[in-house]
């Protein structure tokens, strides 16, 4: 298929292997761009988890949080057992640091989402909101994807999405991630699916 | 995984192909016992490859710089200190008296974590959100355990290189917990476990 396939798919919609089948091919892909722009080898570069607020800045905008999450986690946590949640609802709201641009020597791919309500305290079945229905990626100022989260919601057991095409985000290129929040002051929920590519030595020595 | 670059993502067992899981530890022990047999000149067959025991083995949850308690029985859960690990690294084992050199003639690798809250009768928060490893002064992983927080009945997740402990060597797990700091001394127990195993001599703890 020619045209660009951007589309979000649940992970228990996919054929079996094909998750593994895409996540290596996007790591491949990135890791090739990382080797040829900073003229190192492959074996010289190191792949690993994205760290949401010291690697992309997530969370740290309070178009999208009450208050800024300076801290790396994902999705809902507490300061003085209170939970911090998003902000105005009904619109695109932006997560990251507006005019934020990728580190040096790092490139980051996004392919996927997982929602992680499904494994939060207490019995089932869990009713907490997932506030976010959209989320929207602008790479070098220009819209590469808007993904539906909503649909991994069917899936309470493996509520995960995946697309066939990679978010990119190469050194030094400007980026903002949006969500799109349905109402509005509900704890978060999200993860984004990704892998960091950079050196050997820069953060992790393996 | 065509890719000659270091792969040290945590990826959840319900993101791989079937039979991925099986093969990358089989890789892995090969691997290690490979490096064990050839660092001890012994053969393979002097060689027994176990489970870990997270307090004899790892002394896991042994310091209080990141555990309410310091454990001292062989048992993954232990109560997380939020006011010191949130949104910052803390050791979890014991550095005092060289505790946290691991023993003559052993090795340890991991490759993977998993997360045993969602088995409790009525599931507990989450008490951590990030995993570091040191081994040898250098930081090898920083793991991500948020990323099986979508698979409640699959919760596990396997890097495919592991972490490597050598014999005589020191290494340094740190909890990182991001979720809470609720001020008080009610902290959440963490319920994650490394996956891995140890190479060793025969009769050094098992005979099979």
């Amino acid at each position: 298929m020619a045209a660009a396939n951007v589309i979000l798919t649940p992970v228990l919609e996919m054929a079996s292997g094909q998750v593994s089948a895409i996540r290596n091919a996007v790591v491949e892909a990135v890791v090739a761009v990382a080797s040829r722009e900073l003229s190192l080898p492959e074996s010289s570069l190191v792949v690993r988890d994205i760290r949401p607020y010291t690697d992309l800045a997530f969370g740290y905008n309070t178009d999208f949080m009450a208050t800024v999450t300076s801290i790396d986690v994902w999705g809902a946590f507490k300061t003085s057992d209170t939970y911090v949640v998003d902000g105005t609802g009904g619109a695109f709201r932006d997560a990251t640091v507006d005019n934020d641009t990728m580190d040096d020597n790092k490139f980051i791919a996004i392919y996927g989402v997982r929602d992680g309500r499904v494994s939060i305290a207490g019995a089932e079945p869990h009713s907490a909101i997932q506030d976010i229905s959209l989320i929207r990626f602008n790479i070098g100022n220009a819209y590469k994807a808007v993904w539906d989260m909503s649909k991994v919601q069917c899936h309470k057991n493996a509520a995960a999405g995946i697309t066939p095409s990679a978010i990119l985000i190469p050194q030094r290129v400007p980026y903002q991630i949006s969500c799109y929040l349905v109402t509005g002051g509900d704890e978060q929920y999200l993860q984004l699916m990704g892998v960091v590519v950079e050196p050997v030595g820069m953060t992790v020595s393996p | 995984m065509a890719t000659l670059a270091r792969q040290t993502q945590l990826i959840p067992v319900a993101e791989l192909a079937p039979g991925a899981v099986a093969a990358i530890r089989n890789n892995i022990i090969e691997q290690v016992v490979s490096i064990a047999a050839s660092e001890l000149g012994r053969p393979v067959t002097d060689l027994v490859v176990r489970d870990l025991r997270p307090y004899t083995d790892l002394k896991w949850g042994t310091n209080t710089d990141a555990v309410q308690a310091a454990l001292t029985t062989d048992t993954w859960i232990c109560q997380s200190d939020d006011a010191k690990n949130y949104n910052a690294f803390c050791n979890a084992i014991s550095d005092s008296s060289s505790a946290n050199v691991m023993a003559d003639s052993r090795w340890i690798a991991i490759y993977g974590i998993k997360d045993l809250r969602m088995c409790l009768a009525t599931a507990i928060a989450r008490a951590l959100t990030f995993l570091r490893i040191n081994v040898g002064g250098n930081d090898r992983v920083i793991w991500d355990l948020s990323v099986i927080q979508s698979y409640p009945e699959a919760m596990a997740a396997i890097c495919p290189s592991a972490v490597l402990i050598p014999q005589n060597v020191e290494y340094m797990i740190d909890f990182y917990g991001g979720l809470s700091n609720d001020g008080s001394s009610t902290d959440v127990n963490s319920y994650i476990m490394v996956e891995g195993v140890v190479v060793e001599p025969k009769g050094k703890v098992l005979s099979p």
